[in-house]
């Protein structure tokens, strides 16, 4: 019988059951009241009765609720933050707001990133999964809108176009009662998708992050982070997840340099005219006011084996950078002094956060990082900071910023992700002179030195391998790199960082060149 | 009298658990007794207050009763559609709290009909002790959680300091009713030994519910105590200067607790406070507009989506299934309490009676406004519940109380043929008399 019951009130049938219910409440609510009422007789006229007054003002201040209630229960769509929260926020599968037909972010091949389902849902898909999940964002009830597609979103879902209250109430009715929906912007960004896959390919199953920028303009090829997730099924699970998936490692992760810093130091060894020939001796460089020397890898190398380490000797630039002498920057810092460096500090922009697409109050940015302002007397700090170690951190984008201006003559590009807007300066950091020297060191580095692996044929690749030492664990792996072809200028600066990973040439070094194949492919 | 207190309320109570049931049977084809328990329950609530007041002789109005148990029957058919009325855990004290209410509401209307309730003026002191006791106890032995105290078990008693203060105050203010309408072109001038005294007395419980951080329920309790002033003074710049005393304290007092900011903050701007403090506010927004004029109908919508809805946001529950109509057929039950009570009010023979009646009256119309109206965001979350609509066993004992004190001080006269009277009345006078 209960079957029977159950398939009489399958779905269109119980819809009107639901209806004759809600009918029989509303009649039998309002026979009550009026029951009641009929029995309010009339008043023993000047006995109390301006206590009447009271529930007057009580029906008063209900009936004003109930007007304002009908504001937002009858009249939502007029207002648009109301609408696009509807649109962010509400759980139910047929979301009324859903009808808001957003725009797409494409990459800048014009290959969608996330556009709306055109079976009517409303659905928001992302056809290259984990891929993009970071820099591009996903919708959902219970987080919003976040990444690219919360920075834009006034632009994706139109309601920038809306001036004046006629039209977002017009947008506001077509998006939630019509058929005729409303159709916000594209948006077309500067990542490449084929990148992104690779990358994310390459990166599978570590944890890290790589960032890929042009040079010349500052645009943003590639942002990666691993571990990602899908962002067509978002799950809160994500949340506590221990990988953290939903952390954006390209640009807020934070992580010592390690030794790919010191490219800076060697720019800024040029720039203030210091020797560039130094002494490394076996037992290391002591700066004042340290107890222990800062040594160089091989030294505990030999130890280990048992032997005694003879020590580089002399050490021009090159070599220095070839063989990442510890002893020889930490020297070279120490040597540039305490206001060069702070100077450099600012130039570079670690303390800031850094802007990748900004619109109105909604930005894209990357995490600070950390360069401290160092004291007069903070020599043994200076010499940890100038090796990429002490205080100092820095996010993936960052070092691409230090290695895109070293790749761009000195000039530092502001990053971007809208593709069409102006290449604008973030500012000089190194003379052009001392950025083409540091080039043609890290030049060295790929031919005879640390990251000999990404010396592609056909390819001009410059870059330095990282090895950073940090309190979480096994070191993190770190390379960053400029490539071009032969007799151009550089199209690409990509920094790679996996966590925990150990040397840089071994573990980072494979993700950057993997990257340079993918973009100098032929397409 | 059936009509009024079994027939009607039923009839409001069937259509909403039947919805329920039909969209659940709808999904499975399953139906077990715990489904049919509230019909069963709230039907023997019904019949065990019709039976009593009609042994009884009630012979008050109807409206009261009639309109408190409608709202009782939503209440349970609401609760149990959003899960919270579970009548296999008949032990936990949520689930005593129907019983405890009805007994303890025809209990006050035995021991307190016939004027009887006029014997209580005299014991004020017992009252205020009782509420201040009742406060203290919470503040002391309560542990804190989302904001409020509850003691083991999550029982809210203060809830009952409501009908407790009123029966206190309307004592002292009937009293002295005569000195507090002293005043000149209007002004009240009482004198000041008088003011000084209310002022001492009501002092106490007011500043334990501040320390206990229930700044809703101090604004509730001042305001009902406002409008009893004026009732009984009929002074309005009590109640106008009152009100307006209220708000400048409430302007400079809430955004001093962070609590009461991040309330602001949820009222003027809750978008720019979206998945945080306005979260629970918008998600009641989104959900009146799914519910539109008519609803989707008990028990198909999902207003689970709005955080620890079956409590103070109960009403978006009715907002989103019944729709706005269901919205003001919920607040038509309550304008019929409301203007039931203080006609109670107006009616009662003696002054301190009716005081009480205005008290219970406001406080419980006052309950609705400021809870409705915060969670449409027309003014701040105040953290009042729903009389009778939203969860909770304190709460609902309260109001049971305060609906059996007003259903004593309706049930004054002896009933007709057994007390002796001098010449036999005029014919019916009207509503009053049922027998």
């Amino acid at each position: 019988m209960l079957e029977s019951l159950s398939e009489f009130l399958a779905p269109p049938r119980v819809q009107q059951v639901l209806a004759f219910l809600r009918w029989v409440f509303y009649v039998a609510a309002v026979a009550l009241v009026l029951r009641a009422c009929f029995h309010f007789a009339p008043y023993r006229i000047g006995h109390r009765v301006r206590l009447m007054l009271f529930p007057l003002l009580f029906c008063a201040a209900a009936a004003a609720t109930l007007a304002y209630q009908a504001r937002w229960q009858l009249l939502g769509f007029t207002d648009r933050r109301f609408v696009a929260y509807m649109e962010r926020h509400n759980v139910r599968p047929d979301n009324a707001a859903h009808h808001l037909f957003r725009g797409s972010l494409l990459d800048r091949a014009g290959r969608p990133l996330a556009y709306t389902d055109p079976d009517g849902s409303g659905r928001r898909v992302y056809p290259y999964e984990a891929a993009a999940a970071h820099v591009v964002g996903f919708r959902h009830p219970s987080e919003g809108l976040t990444g690219m597609e919360g920075a834009a979103d006034d632009l994706l879902s139109g309601w920038r176009e809306l001036a004046t209250a006629q039209d977002v109430r017009e947008a506001g009715r077509t998006a939630l009662q019509g058929a005729d929906r409303h159709i916000g912007t594209n948006l077309t960004l500067t990542v490449d998708a084929r990148l992104q896959l690779r990358a994310h390919t390459l990166l599978a199953g570590r944890r890290g992050a790589a960032v890929a920028l042009d040079p010349r303009s500052g645009e943003v090829l590639l942002l990666c982070s691993s571990p990602s997730f899908d962002p067509n099924r978002y799950d809160r699970r994500l949340n506590i997840d221990p990988a953290s998936p939903l952390l954006n490692r390209a640009l807020h992760g934070r992580y010592p340099s390690g030794s790919t810093f010191k490219t800076a130091i060697a720019g800024l060894m040029v720039d203030r005219g210091v020797p560039l020939t130094l002494d490394c001796p076996a037992d290391g460089y002591r700066a004042p006011g340290a107890r222990r020397p800062i040594r160089d890898h091989e030294y505990y190398a030999y130890e280990k084996k048992g032997l005694a380490w003879p020590g580089f000797g002399a050490l021009g630039l090159d070599q220095a950078l070839s063989k990442s002498s510890n002893v020889y920057f930490a020297h070279a810092g120490v040597l540039c002094g305490v206001d060069a460096f702070n100077a450099l500090a600012e130039r570079l922009r670690f303390n800031e956060r850094i802007p990748l697409y900004t619109n109105g109050a909604h930005r894209v940015s990357s995490q600070r990082g950390n360069l401290p302002r160092l004291g007069r007397a903070e020599k043994r700090e200076l010499a940890q900071c100038s090796i990429g170690q002490g205080r100092l951190l820095a996010t993936p984008l960052h070092l691409a910023l230090l290695v895109s201006a070293i790749a761009n003559h000195g000039v530092m590009m502001a990053p971007r992700l809208a593709l069409g807007s102006e290449p604008e300066a973030l500012g000089r950091v190194f003379s052009a002179r001392a950025a083409d020297r540091v080039a043609a060191a890290m030049r060295g580095v790929v031919k005879t030195g640390t990251a000999r692996k990404a010396d592609l044929p056909g390819l001009e690749v410059r870059g330095k391998t990282g090895t950073a030492q940090n309190p979480g664990g096994e070191d993190h792996a770190w390379f960053v790199c400029f490539a071009s072809r032969p007799g151009e200028e550089p199209s690409i600066a990509v920094a790679v960082v996996v966590e925990n990973a150990g040397f840089g040439s071994a573990a980072a070094l494979p993700v950057a060149v993997g990257i340079l194949e993918e973009f100098f492919r032929a397409p | 009298m059936f009509v009024h207190l079994v027939l009607l309320p039923f009839l409001v109570f069937a259509p909403m658990h039947l919805s329920v049931l039909a969209v659940r049977l709808s999904n499975a084809p399953s139906l077990g007794w715990p489904e049919l328990a509230p019909a069963a329950i709230f039907l023997a609530a019904l019949l065990i207050v019709w039976g009593a007041l009609r042994i009884g002789r009630y012979s008050g109005s109807p409206a009261v009763p009639s309109a408190a148990m409608a709202l009782l029957g939503a209440g349970i058919a609401l609760q149990f559609r959003v899960g919270t009325f579970r009548t296999v855990e008949l032990q936990s004290p949520s689930q005593l709290a129907l019983p405890i209410g009805i007994v303890s509401m025809l209990a006050v209307w035995l021991l307190l009909r016939r004027r009887r309730i006029d014997r209580l003026e005299p014991w004020w002191g017992v009252f205020l002790g009782a509420s201040i006791a009742v406060i203290a106890g919470v503040l002391v032995a309560g542990h804190g959680f989302r904001g409020a105290k509850y003691l083991s078990g999550g029982m809210n008693p203060v809830e009952i300091v409501k009908p407790l203060l009123v029966v206190f105050v309307a004592s002292i203010l009937s009293g002295h009713r005569r000195l507090l309408r002293r005043g000149f072109l209007g002004v009240p001038l009482p004198p000041l030994n008088i003011l000084v005294t209310v002022g001492l007395l009501w002092a106490p419980p007011m500043l334990l519910l501040i320390a206990q951080g229930d700044l809703g329920m101090f604004a509730l309790l001042n305001a009902t105590l406002l409008v009893m002033l004026y009732a009984v003074t009929n002074r309005s710049l009590y109640f106008v200067g009152g009100f307006a005393a209220l708000f400048a304290v409430a302007a400079v007092a809430i955004p001093m607790t962070s609590r009461g900011r991040a309330r602001l903050d949820a009222w003027l701007d809750p978008f720019s406070n979206a998945t945080s403090t306005g979260w629970q506010v918008l998600q009641a927004l989104v959900a009146y507009y799914t519910g539109g004029v008519w609803g989707v109908g008990l028990g198909a919508g999902s207003p689970n989506a709005v955080p620890i809805v079956e409590s103070d946001f109960v009403w978006a529950v009715v907002a989103e299934e019944l729709g706005l109509a269901g919205c003001a057929a919920a607040l038509l039950l309550y304008g019929a309490l409301v203007f039931g009570g203080f006609r109670i009010a107006s009616r009662a023979k003696s002054a301190y009676a009716s005081c009480v009646a205005t008290g219970l009256a406001a406080c419980l119309g006052l309950q609705t406004l400021l809870n409705v109206g915060g969670v449409v965001k027309a003014i701040p979350l105040t953290g009042i519940p729903l009389p009778l609509l939203s969860h909770g066993g304190s709460s609902l004992v309260a109001t049971l109380v305060a609906v059996g004190l007003l259903l004593a001080i309706s049930d004054e006269n002896p009933p007709l043929g057994r007390a002796p009277r001098a010449a036999p009345r005029a014919g019916k006078t009207g509503d009053d008399v049922f027998a």
